[in-house]
C-alpha cells in the first residue's frame, strides 16, 4: 500500500507530510475494490464514513493534536467487534442488519489514536470455524492461493492484511483464530494475555477464552498496535488492572542486548510425535536455527495433556457460547421470523435462531447444551473444566523451566476451499496447537517461517508467562530483524 | 454415569433446551455428527481428575469494579435504533400470550 508494507513507517510518512491520510484511506479503498471479488474478505466498507474520519484525522494532526505513530493509518477491524454506527453482523444472519449503538473499547482506543476505521473483515460465523467459510456472507479467500482457505476465524482480517489492502488488523481469538490464520496467511498476530486487552463491545463467543489482539506483517506493527490497544478498562471486570510480570518469571531479567539479543532466553521446543507436515517440521527446524543463533538456548519440551486440551477446549467453549448466544431471541434486535402462524413463544424462540444461525453454530449451541444439561454435566463439563486445570498446571511447571515456548500454530498448511468444512471433527482437531493459550489466558504469538512446496506460508508459535506480551513481541522483533517482510499480492506474485 | 445422549430421544431434548428447531434431515445428520463429536471426546473421561479443582476463568482477580460515579447514559433513541420494530419510545415485539 502506498509502498509501504509496514504501518509504522506509513504513520511516520503520514506525520511528516509526506502522505495525506486521505491519500493512504484512498490507496486502502481502491485495494478493498480491487480484490473484493476475489477475496471476499470484508462485510462492510463505507467509503464515505472512511473519508470523513481521514479528514477528521488529518484536522487533528494539522492541529498539532497529540495522537499516536499509528494516526492515520486505515486498520481492519473483525466483525464481531462493535462499531458505533458501522453494521457489525458477526458473520451472521442473526446480525445481518445490526448497527451498534457504540463502539467497543478496542474501536475507542483506535479512533483516539487516530487510525481510520477501513470497515469491518469477515469471519466464521459467531467466531465458530477455522477456515471463514462458515460466515454468512461467503467464505474468504486465502490471497496467497486463492483456491485454499486463509485460516480463520479472523480470515478476514488476515486476507485483507496479507493482501495489502491494509497494514494492520483486529482480530479476535478464542481457540487460535487470531494466531491461525496469521500462520496461513504468512502474518504476526498476538494473542494478547487474558486480561490485558478490553472485551467490552466484542460480541461473546466464550468469554473466559476470547481475547482481542493485533495482526500485522510484522511484530513490530503489532507491537505498537498492542500499545494503543492494552490496558485496564472500567466497562470489562475482566481487564487487568495492570500487567504485571510474577515475581518469579525469569523473564523479568531479559532485556534483550544487541549481537546476540535472545541471550539468556531459554526456549522449550515442543517434543511431539503427532504428524505435522514436511514444510511445519521444517519450518520447526529453522525456528530452532535462528533461535540459537540469536544466542537463545533451546531444548526439548515434552507437554503432556495436548490432545485432551483440545475436546477440554470444545466442551467449554461450546458451553460458553450455549449461554452467552441465548440472548439471540429475535425479540429486541438481530433476525426476526414471519410470526404469522407460531405456536407459542418457544416456538418462535427456535424458527427466528434456527433460520438466524447457520449449521456449525447450531451444531456448537447444541454441543455446548448439551455439556450442561442435567445428567451430562459433571462428566462432561466439569471433567472440561477440572482438565482445564491440569494443562493450566502443566504449562505454568514448563514455564518455570523455560522462558518461552516454541511450538507449530498448526499441524498444516492452508486446506483448500471446503476440505475441513466436510468433517467437523478434523476441524476441532486441528486446533491442537492453539486452544492451550486460551485455556490457560497466556499470550501466544504467531509468526511466519516460511512457505511449503505450494507457496503457502507455514506459521510458529512462542507461548510465554502470563503478562509476557511485551516481551514475546520483542523477540519477535528480534527475530524478524534478519527476515524480509513479504505480503502476497492477489494475483499470487510475493513482493518483499 | 451418562455419558452421551441417546440418539433421537436426547438430540431432541437438547435441541428444546437450546431453543432451536431441527427438521429431520438435520436431526438425523446432527445425532450422528454429535455422536462422533463425543466419542472423540470421550478421551477426557480418561484422564484422572481427582485432585483437580475446576478452572472457570483464567484470571484469579475478582470483583474489579469501577469507582462508584454516575457516568453519562446512553440515548434512548440510540439504544433503540437498532430494535426491528418500534412504537411510543418502546420496543415492539411479537405477541408473547395467545
Amino acid at each position: 500500500m502506498l509502498d509501504f508494507n509496514q504501518a509504522a513507517a506509513l504513520g511516520q510518512a503520514i506525520a511528516a507530510r509526506q502522505v495525506s491520510v486521505r491519500e493512504a484511506a484512498e490507496q486502502s479503498l481502491k485495494a478493498v475494490a480491487c480484490q473484493k471479488t476475489k477475496l471476499n474478505a470484508w462485510i462492510t466498507v463505507d467509503p464515505d464514513q472512511v473519508l470523513r474520519q481521514a479528514d477528521d484525522v488529518q484536522r487533528r494532526i494539522d492541529q498539532g493534536e497529540a495522537v499516536s505513530p499509528l494516526a492515520g493509518v486505515p486498520v481492519a477491524v473483525k466483525d464481531n467487534i462493535s462499531t458505533r454506527g458501522l453494521r457489525t453482523t458477526c458473520g451472521s444472519r442473526m446480525l445481518a442488519d445490526y448497527t451498534p449503538p457504540y463502539d467497543a473499547t478496542v474501536v475507542a482506543r483506535l479512533s483516539r489514536a487516530g487510525l481510520v476505521i477501513l470497515g469491518k473483515t469477515n469471519m466464521d460465523e459467531f467466531a465458530m470455524g477455522s477456515t471463514t467459510e462458515t460466515s454468512w456472507f461467503g467464505p474468504t479467500m486465502n490471497p496467497w492461493r486463492p483456491g485454499h482457505v486463509p485460516g480463520g476465524s479472523s480470515g478476514g482480517s488476515a486476507a485483507a492484511t496479507a493482501s495489502g489492502q491494509v497494514l494492520l488488523a483486529l482480530g479476535s481469538d478464542t481457540g487460535g483464530s487470531i494466531r491461525q490464520p496469521c500462520a496461513w496467511c504468512g502474518l504476526t498476530g498476538l494473542k494478547p494475555t487474558y486480561g490485558t486487552v478490553s472485551r467490552y463491545g466484542l460480541i461473546a463467543y466464550a468469554s473466559s477464552l476470547d481475547q482481542i489482539g493485533p495482526m500485522a506483517l510484522t511484530a513490530g506493527d503489532c507491537r505498537i498496535l498492542y500499545e494503543i490497544l492494552a490496558g485496564p478498562d472500567s466497562r470489562d471486570s475482566t481487564s487487568s488492572p495492570d500487567s504485571p510480570l510474577p515475581a518469579d518469571c525469569k523473564l523479568k531479567a531479559w532485556t534483550g542486548g544487541a549481537g546476540r539479543p535472545l541471550a539468556g532466553l531459554t526456549v522449550g521446543c515442543l517434543d511431539d510425535a503427532a504428524p505435522v507436515q514436511p514444510a511445519i517440521s521444517a519450518a520447526r527446524a529453522a525456528a530452532v536455527r535462528q533461535l540459537e543463533a540469536l544466542g537463545a538456548s533451546v531444548e526439548p519440551l515434552a507437554m503432556p495433556l495436548l490432545d485432551e486440551a483440545v475436546p477440554a477446549y470444545y466442551l467449554i467453549a461450546t458451553a460458553e457460547a450455549s449461554s452467552n448466544l441465548a440472548r439471540f431471541d429475535g425479540i429486541r434486535y438481530g433476525y426476526r421470523p414471519d410470526d404469522a402462524d407460531v405456536a407459542d413463544i418457544g416456538d418462535y424462540y427456535a424458527r427466528g435462531r434456527s433460520e438466524g444461525f447457520g449449521r456449525e453454530v447450531r451444531r456448537r449451541i447444541l454441543l455446548g447444551t448439551f455439556a450442561l444439561s442435567a445428567g451430562f454435566y459433571d462428566a462432561w463439563y466439569l471433567q472440561a473444566l477440572k482438565v482445564r486445570r491440569l494443562v493450566c498446571d502443566r504449562y505454568a511447571e514448563a514455564l518455570r523451566r523455560v522462558d518461552l515456548i516454541l511450538s507449530p500454530v498448526s499441524a498444516t498448511t492452508a486446506p483448500p476451499l471446503g476440505a475441513s468444512l466436510a468433517d467437523p471433527l478434523a476441524m476441532y482437531q486441528s486446533d491442537r496447537y492453539t486452544v492451550a493459550a486460551n485455556l490457560t489466558g497466556l499470550p501466544a504469538l504467531a509468526l511466519p517461517f516460511g512457505q511449503d512446496s505450494q507457496g503457502l506460508p507455514v506459521g510458529m508459535q512462542l507461548t510465554g508467562p502470563s503478562f509476557s506480551d511485551r516481551l514475546l513481541l520483542a523477540a519477535g522483533e528480534h527475530i524478524q530483524s534478519a527476515q524480509p517482510v513479504t505480503h502476497c499480492a492477489v494475483d499470487g506474485e510475493v513482493s518483499a | 454415569m451418562d455419558k452421551k445422549p441417546d440418539a433421537r430421544t436426547d438430540i431432541e431434548r437438547v435441541a428444546k433446551l437450546a431453543g432451536l428447531a431441527l427438521d429431520e434431515t438435520e436431526r438425523i445428520e446432527l445425532e450422528q455428527e454429535m455422536g462422533r463429536i463425543l466419542d472423540a471426546f470421550e478421551a477426557i473421561q480418561t484422564v484422572d481428575t481427582t485432585a483437580s479443582a475446576p478452572v472457570y476463568h483464567p484470571l484469579e482477580q475478582v470483583n474489579t469494579l469501577r469507582p462508584d460515579e454516575t457516568q453519562p447514559s446512553p440515548e434512548r433513541s440510540d439504544l433503540l435504533a437498532p430494535a426491528r420494530c418500534q412504537k411510543d419510545g418502546c420496543l415492539f415485539v411479537p405477541r408473547t400470550v395467545n
